[in-house]
């Protein structure tokens, strides 16, 4: 697939994709667009802020409230798990029962000698991958 | 009740009765295989319960390898611990093994030993899944 790239700014911003098949690349191109405008509201303290999509790093339950985390920042966010990975779509990938992580800030992944999977994400944060979720994270990655 | 409580509850009861199940059909093979092969009425019924508890805690106890907030190695010893004592049990009250610490030590050595070797397989596949990963990671950035 070719890629032309206009850079004009007089024009109406968009993505067109021209395919013979709906696959999985246009698909992801399609998710990466549309998520990338979007914004969920992060609250801290009193103040609520809009948190583009792509400036979260990891979503995640804890003591059964949901977070974000951004590069330096932690928000509550009042929507689930399953709410945000429908708005997400496929920037994220659910590592855990009870984490997402985008997949732009990840920098590595690791194993322990105890067996355990591990994310680490490029703002230093790290979760592990449960086994449950092992098999979905190496086809999200691409790996099949 | 804990979800992972009932979970085990579950699984144990489901899959116990196939404990005395197996039991039978091995002790039916030794009666075909030996012509002097008998049990008294108490070894049938210590039997039974035994394996009906045994097959009870093998299935039950796999539900640990599912508790996300446990590590694997912390899932892994404490399903080791729990299998090895229904086992040695079983063994020991049937007379499937005898009551001598050689025996014992012999029978927990090559447990242990099994366990470890499966554990090692885990680690090396978590090793291989990583290593994947990152260089996907490598190639694509």
């Amino acid at each position: 697939m070719n890629v032309i790239t206009t850079i004009d700014k007089d024009v109406y911003e968009r993505v067109e994709i021209y395919s013979h098949e709906n696959t999985s690349l246009v698909r992801q191109i399609e998710d990466l667009v549309y998520s990338y405008g979007i914004s969920i509201n992060g609250y801290s303290g009193n103040d609520i802020v809009p948190l583009p999509v792509k400036s979260i790093y990891r979503i995640y339950v804890e003591a059964n409230k949901v977070y974000a985390s951004t590069i330096d920042s932690k928000y509550h966010l009042k929507l689930r798990l399953y709410q945000i990975e429908e708005i997400a779509g496929e920037s994220f990938i659910k590592i855990n029962q009870s984490a997402l992580v985008n997949k732009e800030h990840i920098k590595s992944f690791a194993y322990s000698w105890g067996g355990a999977l591990t994310v680490k994400l490029t703002n230093g944060e790290e979760d592990y991958i449960s086994r449950r979720q092992t098999k979905i994270v190496m086809e999200r990655m691409g790996i099949k | 009740m804990n979800d992972y409580v009932k979970q085990f509850l579950l699984r144990g009861l489901t899959f116990a009765g196939f404990g005395p199940i197996i039991a039978g059909f091995i002790y039916w093979m030794i009666d075909l295989s030996s012509a002097d092969f008998s049990l008294a009425g108490w070894q049938v019924f210590i039997a039974i319960i035994s394996t009906y508890i045994l097959a009870f805690v093998q299935a039950g106890s796999s539900v640990f390898h599912q508790v996300e907030h446990w590590s694997p190695l912390k899932a892994a010893l404490l399903h080791l611990t729990c299998i090895y004592f229904a086992y040695s049990g079983t063994y020991l009250m049937n007379s499937w093994i005898p009551f001598k610490w050689e025996v014992i030590l012999i029978f927990t050595a090559l447990f242990i030993a099994t366990y470890g070797v499966i554990w090692l397989i885990i680690v090396l596949i978590s090793k291989s899944v990583t290593k994947k990963l990152n260089n996907k990671l490598i190639k694509d950035n």
